[in-house]
């Protein structure tokens, strides 16, 4: 048989194979040449005959060695890596690194258990703060559909805040808009639920009869309301009930549809039984019913609300159309709020209209969360960012470690992308490790800040969902890998670098750059870590000087609570006998000092802001308005400037009278005694004279109305005697412990009328504490990091010192030898690592300003720049690093001088 | 039906071609290189023949794609012989190739079929 080989190589030449492939593919071809040959040789051909028909197989080869050159040109620079010489592709690069990595974590328990602990740290503060803002500000509503679709407006005055609507306003804007499918409006309602069982106050809406069709709810029995529920002059009253109502009050009765039931004294027909899942448009409140509009008609909620233009309360939101931008809905509705302007200049003055996306939550509301939430989450990042110092600081250090290690892989051929990557997917494992242990942390952190919530708030949180979804996961996912990336990437890109030589002599030449960089991963730690402590300080401060604020009033020994006289079927003159009997029997009660009633209650209450006039002015004046009886100012001990209070005599026959703030008086009469002055709410028009001329006798202190820090408004007091409410505010002034006062409350309301709830029973000293929830949230939470950075930035210093004593044990026993004492070893190290921190405070002290400039809001009575705060931060931080340095620098100094020249 | 265009008509008589055959015959069993030009010789009453070179720079275009698979095999006596075999993939381009060529066979059909039959 002739020897093929030589045929082949001739015709393949140029084209370079792995000896391997190249062997193998001579083999087959040959073999293949054999076989012809014999074949041809069976056939009776002559060998000659036979030889050349069987290298005419051969013929074309230049193809053959093309497609081979093409198909398998060696890669430039294959890596070689540890146990294989086969060609390896991504993933069987990516498996080996994490099975190497995998090793390298479990051969240093204790780094990996160090750097796992802090990146959990780090990464589960992130996870708690997201996991809390989550059902606030991203989990859809529940219940409906499309949520994406829709959108809040709300109504601007001169171009700021999120107002509600008057009815007449919003027909308007849902007769004459394009952008919307429908339009629909809703108001909150408390209700007296009544069957023939015990009465229960239940919260719901009255709501347009497109409510729930714009929202694209679903019932669960019988049917939702509809526009012929809403239509003017409408048959019975109906009503749409909750699913929990339903389970709770009905025990899930199949037949509940069609049942009468009472709300505030009237007849109800329950026409169907909501979704499970819908509880309204406002997430974390439950509403229970349903009622459309025209039973404001018929029964006397009304008191002509709905014809009102001045009578904002309506939030209307709808379902934008397909492919209607935000932008485009509010050039719109702008358009339609100043044709309306236009066209009712007495009411509309000033007024504009918004559109935002997502319903669920007040605009403003969602406004200023997404303002608060920023800050803590700045500081959250601030400790992760820490974190990622400190372990890219471990990184470094041990990079130094494993030199030897990567100088052999570099030297058998490893390419440095490889090495990066390597290593890269080791903190990448690190970064998951901690991420997965962060969310313990997070869901543990979670309660910690919902435990420190006032009682009203932790209620909510029964209705919030707090718990991890798949947003938090992917939250936590998205942090963890970017940690990774971010503390891995530059000791990598540092460690690929090594110098050959010097690693695999074992050398300890660390390069300097390497230890600058340590020294920078610790600067920053300290520097962000007092960034944090002190806008932590400011806060503590705040709350301090919050505790002590003058709000105007007493909030101390002064109980309140809500009656509603509306829903008990009481017409003005009983329920003003049953007020004034109801004050009388509480007054009398012995320990209590003063009993007053007002509509609203500070610092708790919804706003009730509205036009006044001053007579021979024009002007339109906005203000605050409560209505309150005889003895507000004093069981409230707000002080009386000038004029008198109102009295008993002040009633419905006699000539109106209003009290003033100090702030109204200045808008309203600059530099004019207000005494005597007239004015009217709504503005007069010639020949309109039903508009009631009110004269001023009392101008009292400001006080805080919503928010305990914010500059006092102007405010406006109306006698109930004149404008009578059903719904009132009982506020009791006394020496009582508030559990028996309440008892008592709820004693003598039953005593006149057993079927009134007393309820919202509380100090308004609670809601005080409940007001200042933002600074106190942020007060713990900052603080709370702060020292966290602290203690990470602390363990940072004291690693990165400790290493470097350790790999400067040679210059130390070197010294030590030539007659340095403790002290003078003592002190090299200890100013070592005080270099840093002071360094680190002076990059701090700017950076600090740009963090607490952000939370200045949430400041009161302290200045960004609070010399005392800046001070007590600075000495604390270095009195940390001195701790921190201390044992390293103590190690420094029991250095052998003659094991430390040794060791080489 | 598929539709094909005048460039592809071109590609898969000259390539699909050699690629459908080898991709055929190996559906059944797995078979070394000279197997393969013996059968689709004898199997083509020797209309089509294929040599070494063409034949090999098919089939390592073919490896080298995923759609075959050779694999040494020694039988005892005998010197040890490359089988290549059909993978999944191949499984899936032979059946795509197959359509491809059937529909193409069925035009040409009929355009090439005399008018009145």
């Amino acid at each position: 048989m002739p020897d093929w080989n030589p045929e082949i190589r001739q015709r393949l030449a140029g084209v370079k194979l792995e000896t391997a492939r190249e062997a193998a593919i001579f083999e087959e071809l040959a073999q293949y040449l054999d076989d012809h040959y014999a074949e041809l040789l069976a056939g009776a051909a002559s060998e000659a005959e036979a030889y050349r028909q069987t290298l005419a197989e051969l013929s074309g080869s230049e193809l053959l060695a093309h497609e081979l050159r093409r198909a398998e040109r060696p890669s430039p620079q294959e890596p070689i890596v540890f146990g294989t010489n086969r060609r390896t592709n991504m993933i069987a690069d990516f498996w080996q690194d994490l099975r190497y990595g995998a090793r390298m974590l479990m051969k240093n328990p204790g780094f990996t258990l160090i750097a796992v602990t802090t990146l959990a740290l780090g990464i589960g503060a992130n996870t708690a703060v997201f996991s809390f803002i989550n059902p606030l500000l991203f989990k859809p509503l529940p219940g409906v559909t499309q949520p994406e679709r829709l959108a809040q407006v709300s109504r601007t005055y001169d171009g700021h805040g999120f107002s509600e609507f008057s009815y007449p306003d919003y027909l308007d804007y849902r007769d004459h808009n394009t952008v919307m499918f429908g339009l629909a409006v809703r108001r909150g309602g408390s209700f007296n639920l009544n069957d023939g069982r015990e009465a229960e106050r239940v919260e719901g809406e009255i709501v347009s009869g497109n409510f729930f069709d714009v929202l694209g709810v679903k019932p669960e029995r019988g049917r939702l309301l509809t526009p012929a529920d809403d239509s003017e002059g409408g048959g019975d009253l109906v009503v749409v009930i909750s699913n929990g109502l339903w389970r709770r009050r009905f025990a899930a009765d199949p037949v509940v549809v069609g049942k009468t039931i009472k709300l505030n004294g009237y007849d109800y027909t329950v026409v169907g039984v909501a979704d499970e899942k819908f509880e309204g448009i406002r997430a974390g409140a439950k509403m229970d019913i349903w009622v459309p509009i025209t039973t404001l008609r018929q029964t006397d909620l009304s008191r002509g609300e709905l014809d009102d233009r001045g009578a904002s309360s309506w939030e209307v939101f709808g379902w934008l159309k397909p492919g209607v931008t935000i932008e485009r809905a509010n050039a719109e509705f702008s358009t339609i709020a100043r044709q309306l302007e236009q066209a009712y200049p007495d009411t509309n003055d000033k007024d504009g209209a918004r559109v935002d996306p997502d319903l669920g939550m007040d605009p403003e509301v969602r406004m200023l969360l997404r303002q608060f939430t920023f800050i803590p989450f700045a500081a959250v990042g601030i400790v992760l960012l820490i974190a990622c110092a400190n372990v890219a600081g471990l990184l470094l250090a041990r990079s130094n470690a494993r030199r030897k290690e990567i100088g052999t892989r570099l030297a058998v051929g490893a390419g440095r992308a490889r090495i990066v990557r390597q290593l890269l997917t080791e903190s990448l494992m690190l970064a998951l490790l901690g991420g997965a242990f962060g969310i313990l942390i997070g869901v543990w952190m979670t309660r910690g800040v919902i435990s420190v919530l006032p009682n009203d708030f932790r209620d909510l949180s029964f209705k919030f969902d707090f718990s991890v979804d798949w947003r938090v996961l992917a939250f936590t996912l998205a942090a963890s890998t970017l940690t990774g990336a971010l503390f891995g990437l530059i000791p990598a890109m540092q460690a690929s670098r090594t110098d050959l030589v010097s690693a695999l002599k074992d050398a300890r030449s660390a390069g300097s750059r390497r230890t600058g960089l340590r020294g920078a991963m610790v600067l920053t730690q300290v520097a962000l870590s007092f960034v944090l402590l002190i806008a932590g300080g400011l806060l503590i401060r705040t709350l301090r000087n919050a505790r002590a604020i003058d709000l105007g009033y007493q909030v101390e020994s002064l109980l309140t609570a809500r009656i509603e006289l509306l829903g008990q079927n009481y017409n003005e003159a009983q329920g003003r006998m049953f007020q004034r009997r109801l004050t009388e029997r509480l007054e009398a009660l012995s320990g209590v000092q003063s009993v007053s009633l007002a509509q609203y209650l500070p610092l708790n209450d919804g706003r009730s802001e509205m036009g006044m006039f001053p007579e021979r002015d024009g002007r339109r004046v906005q203000t605050f308005r409560n209505i309150v009886s005889q003895r507000y100012l004093e069981t409230m001990m707000i002080p009386l400037l000038a004029g008198r209070q109102f009295n008993e005599n002040d009633d419905a026959q006699a000539p109106r009278v209003a009290i003033i703030s100090e702030t109204l008086q200045r808008r309203a009469w600059p530099n004019e005694n207000p005494i005597g002055k007239r004015f009217t709410i709504g503005r007069p028009t010639d020949g309109d004279d039903h508009l009631p001329s009110i004269e001023v006798i009392g101008v009292v202190r400001d006080i805080a109305l919503r928010y305990p820090l914010d500059p006092a408004g102007p405010a406006l007091y109306l006698p109930l005697l004149q404008n009578y409410r059903g719904g009132i505010a009982l506020h009791l002034r006394s020496t009582i412990n508030p559990e028996q006062l309440a008892a008592a409350v709820r004693r003598e309301a039953g005593a006149l009328d057993p079927n009134l709830p007393v309820y919202r029973v509380a100090l308004l000293e609670d809601h005080f504490t409940a007001a200042l929830t933002p600074q106190r949230l942020l007060t713990q939470l900052i603080s709370g990091f702060g020292l966290l950075a602290l203690a990470l930035a602390g363990a940072g210093l004291y690693g990165s010192l400790a290493y470097s004593v350790s790999q400067r044990t040679q210059e130390i026993g070197l010294r030590i030898a030539l007659g340095a004492q403790g002290r003078d070893v003592l002190r090299l190290v200890v100013l070592d690592g005080m270099k840093l921190t002071i360094l680190g405070l002076a990059i701090g002290l700017p950076a600090s300003y740009g963090l607490t400039k952000l939370m200045k809001s949430y400041l009161y009575g302290v200045s960004l720049t609070d010399p005392l705060t800046f001070a007590v931060i600075s000495a604390t931080l270095l009195a940390v690093a001195l701790a921190a340095c201390y044992a390293p620098a103590r190690r420094a100094t029991k250095v052998d001088p003659m094991i430390a020249l040794r060791c080489e | 039906m598929q539709s094909i265009n005048a460039q592809k008509f071109e590609r898969e008589l000259k390539k699909g071609g050699a690629e459908l055959l080898v991709l055929s015959l190996l559906e059944a069993r797995p078979r070394h290189g000279y197997e393969l030009r013996k059968l689709i010789e004898t199997r083509s009453d020797g209309a089509l023949k294929f040599n070494a070179a063409s034949l090999y720079l098919l089939l390592y275009r073919l490896e080298k794609r995923g759609w075959i698979e050779g694999r040494w095999v020694e039988k005892a006596g005998e010197r040890r012989r490359r089988f290549y075999k059909l993978t999944k993939e191949g499984k899936k381009a032979l059946a795509a190739q197959r359509s491809i060529w059937e529909s193409f066979v069925a035009a040409i059909n009929r355009i090439t079929r005399p008018e009145n039959a």
